[in-house]
């Protein structure tokens, strides 16, 4: 059967061939080498003849003879080598079995290659939590500024600031607490209201905290809306935006740096400047601000159960989200998904550390809530 | 299908005539004006090949992820394509061989035309050129791009390309890493540096200008980015 | 020596093939592709003292390359300059042109190539404190970033300095702010060279600077 359908693609150079080459298809018989293609047809000898690796990246198999210099034959298909017809030749054997080894020799390099690259992108990985830590660590303040201020700039131009001294004086009242009590002096914190009915607050790099009139505004205590910015500013302490900023772009450095040029995929990564407030900080990132923000909390004395209760808040109104089918507001809220393990994990924290007597917090918050609500009115 | 291009090298775009039921693929972002008797169909792969892993693959060589299927609803059709960068196309015919493009350089190509990813090795890197290459093979037309006129030179022995200067070459053709003259020392000063030496018979088609060197000779003097 | 220059006006490319024993000379880096048998030398661009000038104060190459022809048969060459745009051919009979930094692509081995005290307002605008000068005889190539103009001047004539690629040397010429001080500042136009006296100039009717100029206020 199969000295019948021996045929294998390829291509031959021939004086007589249009542009001196084409392809087409290759046989073996009892003593040649047959070339066949729409327009000519040849033969080389099979005694005698000599058999090359070459091509691009030592692809092609190429079969020539010294009889005929003009004419040249090649194929990819690596099986042509195996052709039973080559088996019974002596001379042809030798050329067949030295091909074969070239052949063999350039696939261990390209594992070799492939095994080094795999661990050159495990080490990458297995290294990268502890260099993006230390490169954190050592990030000038100034420059984490900058950062969370370019994003305010973007966000300010597509969301409604509430601009009023007022109510910026006596939200700054109500953090001071807060703010006096972590210890590194490394962040100068400020504080935006964005008119916005969701539940919701998120830190930028550098201190600053944006928060939702929403949360403010169906909070039904003040520790509820201290226990988010605790929150928050445990995102900022524990640098968790530079962290995730320079764990995309480290996965950017490795692979440019094994691939070449990958703009295209970072382009589109980029150019969408607010990825950093559209993307979720991982559960890990979550659990540690929930917890920290409890210490903190538990410093100035302030009820940590706000935090709870807030959680527990944006849990109800998800579900109802999801009943009334509103998949808008879900995506909203999801930058806080509060997880029933997030919750117990929290409860776990505040039972444990929470065993002192907490100071009632002074801040009519009925009368701020009125004073945000005339300043959103204005817009 | 006819090709037609124009105002090359300076700014080539290429009009694209097609009969009734061609298929013309491009990269994702090619065309630039078209009859309103095509159907689009946007797919990460070559119709009736790979899949999503292919068109992964493809990003990594540098190319548009997505490739369009522009298909006419009746004859003469025509579709306009061009490249990001000024320069030149050139209209490379297949006849049952294979190609070799410069991840970057692919435009569009017939629907007939099979295309696959393929891997020159780490030399690609020194060479100033993607990592992965485009694999053209079968029978039809390709549009390649270049920034700058793109020139064949018949290769049948050895011969010196520098390096950011490869377009497309035949798959009969295998090129090193290599100097420009016998000398390292003289290659090295006199800035050529390394150079691809293409070994093998075939055609190569190269662009007579370098866009790395065009941009590091302007990027010297742009701003840095500010902090 | 056969020279033909293909692509102009947008992306010119010079391909040059070499008779047995010819030899041509090129900028570093202008060589895009060639035949591999051709002999390559990197060459100082004038001595070490002069090419160490040249390198350092008049923005042009240390290093340039001969490329020599020492088979039998004819040999390719082919050279671009890195920033498109055209390119010009000049046979020189033992005449001298001034070239600007980075305006010379290639040249027959029978040119020298020289220096020329620029001046120093040239030297702290940022054109270099010398000039190349091409002298000699034989054939010289050099290109320009977009097209090329060449204008006859008799008497006096302002040119953008930016903007000016090569001149003949008994040119002389002068570099001045264009209006005042602010209106050069605030026009624009900032320097300008007035060219004095009877010869020919050569500008290109685009700039890098000018490009630069364009795209800095657009990056962040």
């Amino acid at each position: 059967m199969k000295m019948l359908n021996n045929g294998y693609k390829g291509g031959a150079f021939h004086p007589q061939l249009p542009k001196g080459k084409a392809g087409g298809i290759i046989s073996v018989s009892g003593a040649a080498l047959e070339f066949r293609s729409e327009n000519l047809s040849f033969q080389l000898p099979l005694e005698g003849l000599e058999i090359k690796i070459g091509g691009t990246g030592g692809r092609l198999i190429f079969f020539s003879h010294p009889d005929h210099p003009e004419k040249t034959v090649y194929s990819r298909n690596q099986k042509i080598l195996s052709d039973p017809q080559f088996k019974s030749r002596q001379m042809v054997q030798r050329q067949r079995k030295s091909a074969q080894l070239h052949l063999f020799k350039q696939r261990a390099w390209a594992f070799f290659s492939c095994m080094l690259i795999l661990v050159i992108l495990s080490s990458a990985y297995l290294l990268k939590d502890p260099a993006v830590s230390l490169v954190v660590k050592r990030l000038p303040p100034d420059f984490e500024n900058s950062l969370g201020e370019n994003f305010i700039k973007q966000y300010r131009s597509t969301h409604d600031f509430i601009e009023s001294t007022v109510v910026e004086e006596k939200l700054n009242h109500l953090v001071k607490p807060l703010i006096t009590v972590i210890a590194s002096n490394r962040y100068d914190f400020k504080f935006y209201i964005v008119q916005d009915s969701s539940l919701n607050a998120f830190a930028l790099p550098g201190g600053h905290i944006v928060i939702n009139t929403g949360l403010i505004l169906s909070a039904s205590r003040s520790e509820e809306i201290l226990g988010v910015i605790a929150h928050e500013i445990a995102h900022v302490t524990r640098q968790h935006g530079v962290r995730k900023v320079l764990e995309s772009t480290s996965l950017y450095i490795v692979l440019s740096g094994l691939f070449g040029d990958v703009s295209g995929i970072t382009a589109v990564f980029l150019s969408n400047g607010t990825f950093l407030l559209q993307q979720q900080f991982s559960r890990e990132f979550e659990r540690e601000a929930d917890l920290l923000a409890v210490t903190y909390l538990n410093r100035t004395a302030i009820d940590p159960s706000g935090l709870y209760d807030f959680f527990a808040k944006l849990k109800e109104k998800e579900a109802a989200a999801k009943l009334g089918g509103f998949s808008e507001s879900i995506t909203l809220l999801s930058t806080h998904p509060a997880t029933d393990r997030r919750m117990e994990s929290l409860q776990k924290a505040i039972d444990e550390k929470g065993d002192e007597s907490y100071r009632p917090v002074e801040f009519d918050l009925k009368a701020f809530q009125a004073l945000l609500y005339e300043a959103s009115g204005d817009i | 299908m006819k090709i037609e291009t124009i105002h090359g090298p300076g700014n080539a775009a290429a009009h694209v005539t097609l009969e009734n039921n061609e298929t013309l693929v491009a990269e994702g972002g090619a065309m630039i004006a078209m009859s309103t008797n095509v159907s689009i169909e946007t797919t990460t792969h070559q119709k009736r090949k790979g899949g999503i892993m292919s068109g992964l693959k493809r990003l990594l060589g540098n190319e548009s992820f997505f490739l369009n299927h522009f298909t006419a609803n009746s004859d003469g059709a025509v579709v306009t394509v061009s490249p990001t960068l000024s320069g030149d196309l050139k209209v490379l015919k297949l006849n049952n061989d294979r190609i070799i493009v410069q991840s970057g350089s692919y435009v569009a190509c017939e629907k007939s035309v099979e295309m696959d990813i393929g891997w020159q090795g780490f030399k690609s890197l020194f060479a100033k050129e993607g990592l992965f290459w485009l694999n053209l093979s079968g029978q039809g037309q390709v549009i390649v791009n270049s920034f700058g006129a793109i020139y064949p030179i018949d290769v049948d022995g050895e011969y010196i390309v520098d390096t950011g200067h490869i377009v497309a070459f035949d798959e009969t053709l295998n090129f090193s890493l290599s100097k420009a003259g016998k000398s390292w020392i003289s290659s090295i000063l006199g800035g050529e540096g390394l150079v691809c030496r293409f070994k093998g018979k075939g055609t190569v088609w190269c662009q007579s200008h370098n866009a790395s060197a065009f941009g590091r000779a302007l990027g010297k003097q742009l701003k840095p980015i500010k902090r | 020596m056969e020279a033909n220059i293909h692509g102009s006006p947008s992306f010119a490319y010079l391909d040059i093939e070499l008779a047995p024993g010819e030899s041509v000379i090129a900028e570093s880096d202008a060589m895009a592709t060639m035949s591999a048998d051709l002999d390559v030398k990197a060459r100082l661009n004038g001595g070490l003292f002069s090419g160490l000038c040249k390198k350092l104060l008049g923005k042009e190459s240390l290093f340039i390359n001969e490329f020599t022809n020492t088979r039998g048969e004819n040999r390719r060459i082919t050279l671009a300059q890195s920033n498109p745009g055209d390119i010009t051919h000049m046979a020189l009979h033992s005449k001298t042109i001034c070239l600007q930094p980075g305006a010379y692509i290639a040249s027959t081995s029978q040119i020298k190539l020289g220096l020329q005290w620029a001046g120093f307002v040239s030297g702290i605008s940022r054109e270099g404190f010398f000039r190349l000068t091409v002298s000699g005889e034989g054939s010289v190539w050099f290109g320009s970033y977009g097209g090329l103009i060449e204008k006859e001047i008799d008497g006096e004539f302002i040119v953008d300095t930016s903007h000016l690629v090569a001149y003949e040397p008994q040119l002389k010429l002068k570099l001045q702010m264009a209006g005042g001080f602010f209106s050069s500042i605030f026009s624009g136009e900032g320097l300008v060279t007035r060219v004095e006296g009877k010869g020919k100039i050569w500008l290109q009717t685009r700039s890098v600077s000018g490009l630069v100029g364009w795209l800095n206020p657009k990056l962040f």
